[in-house]
């Protein structure tokens, strides 16, 4: 019986597989399909866009903006990440979709988000009299919209919450 | 092609003595200085729960190394690791790189598993995962009575450099996928729409600190973005294209160079234009793919020749 040659595709995939920077295929879809599990990442900073964007900050209750950083130790990006994962959480306990979320919604979400952040920080830095308005006083979220529409740049902004 | 080749002693020690400080500039503001009171506490001190766990956060709790007196010690461990990782003859290599790999891990999952994911850490977490792999392989195919897959003529160090660079091109053609996988070749044609991102960026920086110089900067921008549709996509298509061919890094050391340079300007860029840093990305390009002693010492070789 003549011996039985793999068809050329077989043996292109069969090479591939065999080399070493296949390895790098596998790894992309492997992050791909994992997303976020530390330390692998679907890295998807900036993959898609928009006309709008938003991002919160902070303000004392006598409408001083705050340096989250400072204070909390949390970049301002990182709470709006924060904010949109206990928002996430939320939509799931409440049964309710993003559009059907009410100011009240937002209120309730952005207070857990303020109270986390007041909870977490070390007694070292509650204790500085500098932020003594933060940790004995009320604190602000507040929503700041961007809008590109028309060739003009809006910002709009409004308050979520307060604690 | 794009296969493992011969690295000189030099460089290898370069690497591991470079990546060593660079691991370490990593972890110093997450955990608690060696010894002493630091200025200021912490970035873990700010984290005793995992809100989200993520990674292996989802199967150990890693609260704990929000305590002052456990990040102390896990500083110490590191820092002794990193030293080790630095020094050792290469065949000793496995155990340094396991342990920092370890504290490494479980560091920046705590980190990201609040909620918030921050990408500025994975790249050296993967690099040390990579590494940790080829260093354990020839002991894991002893065990299994199986010839370690190490090409001919060359030497575990080889394979290490190798995957380190597969592990760092691997980050930056999964951020290229990633955008084709949302948004297709619209990408390309919508953005120009990165000028809100700019405004947001340059916003947010402003309330971290309260920083005069971020306050209305990124509406300049933006605004120059918006008068140059046309120029923006070009730039940004040839962002997304690095991206995409940044394996070719493992073709060989002058391929290697011109991807690392070229990631290393696209971060400066990126930094001066949204104010978004990546320092841990420009050292691992610079330490793993610029290679610069190589290059040094070659030009000097050159020279002394005439």
């Amino acid at each position: 019986m003549p011996e039985s040659t793999p068809p050329p595709e077989r043996t292109r995939l069969r090479a591939f597989l065999r080399h070493p920077a296949s390895l790098l295929a596998w790894f992309t879809l492997f992050s791909v399909i994992v997303k976020e599990q530390y330390p692998f990442s679907h890295f998807p900073m900036y993959s898609g866009f928009e006309d709008k964007t938003w991002y919160l900050y902070f303000e004392t209750a006598d409408g001083e903006p705050l340096q989250a950083k400072r204070v909390f130790k949390n970049t301002v990006a990182r709470c709006k990440k924060r904010y949109g994962s206990l928002t996430k959480n939320y939509m799931e306990e409440h049964d309710k979709r993003h559009e059907e979320l009410t100011p009240a919604d937002h209120e309730a979400i952005g207070g857990q988000l303020i109270e986390e952040l007041k909870r977490k920080a070390p007694a070292k830095v509650k204790k500085k009299p500098e932020f003594a308005a933060v940790f004995d006083g009320e604190v602000t979220l507040v929503r700041v919209e961007i809008r590109y529409q028309d060739g003009e740049f809006t910002t709009a902004e409004r308050h979520i919450a307060t604690r | 092609m794009l296969r493992p080749y011969k690295h000189h002693g030099y460089e290898i020690a370069a690497m591991r003595a470079l990546f060593a400080v660079a691991i370490y500039l990593s972890v110093k503001h997450m955990l608690p200085p060696l010894w002493g009171e630091a200025p200021k506490p912490h970035t873990l001190a700010f984290y005793p729960e995992a809100p989200e766990p993520v990674g292996i956060a989802k199967l150990i709790p890693l609260g704990w190394l929000s305590d002052p007196a456990a990040g102390r010690v896990a500083m110490w461990v590191m820092v002794a690791g990193l030293v080790a990782y630095a020094a050792v003859p290469l065949r000793l290599l496995k155990y340094p790189a396991l342990v920092v790999l370890l504290v490494h891990n479980a560091v920046f999952t705590l980190n990201n598993s609040q909620g918030s994911t921050h990408h500025g850490y994975q790249i050296i977490t993967l690099t040390l995962l990579a590494q940790v792999a080829v260093l354990w392989m020839p002991a894991v195919c002893k065990w299994l009575k199986r010839r370690p897959p190490i090409p001919e003529g060359l030497g575990v160090g080889d394979l290490w450099v190798y995957y380190s660079q597969l592990a760092i091109a691997g980050a930056y053609v999964i951020a290229g996928v990633s955008k084709l996988l949302r948004s297709g070749v619209g990408w390309i044609i919508e953005s120009p729409l990165i000028a809100v991102q700019v405004v947001k960026t340059h916003s947010q920086n402003y309330y971290n600190y309260l920083q005069e110089e971020f306050a209305g900067m990124g509406m300049q921008y933006a605004e120059w973005i918006a008068a140059h549709p046309w120029l923006t996509r070009l730039m940004l298509t040839g962002g997304l294209l690095l991206e995409l061919l940044a394996f070719l890094a493992l073709i060989g050391r002058g391929w290697a160079l011109a991807i690392g340079a070229a990631m290393i300007g696209l971060h400066v860029s990126i930094s001066m234009v949204m104010h978004l840093h990546f320092p841990q990305n420009e050292q691992i390009c610079l330490i793993f793919l610029v290679n610069l002693p190589f290059w040094a010492v070659l030009a000097g070789r050159k020279l002394r020749a005439g």
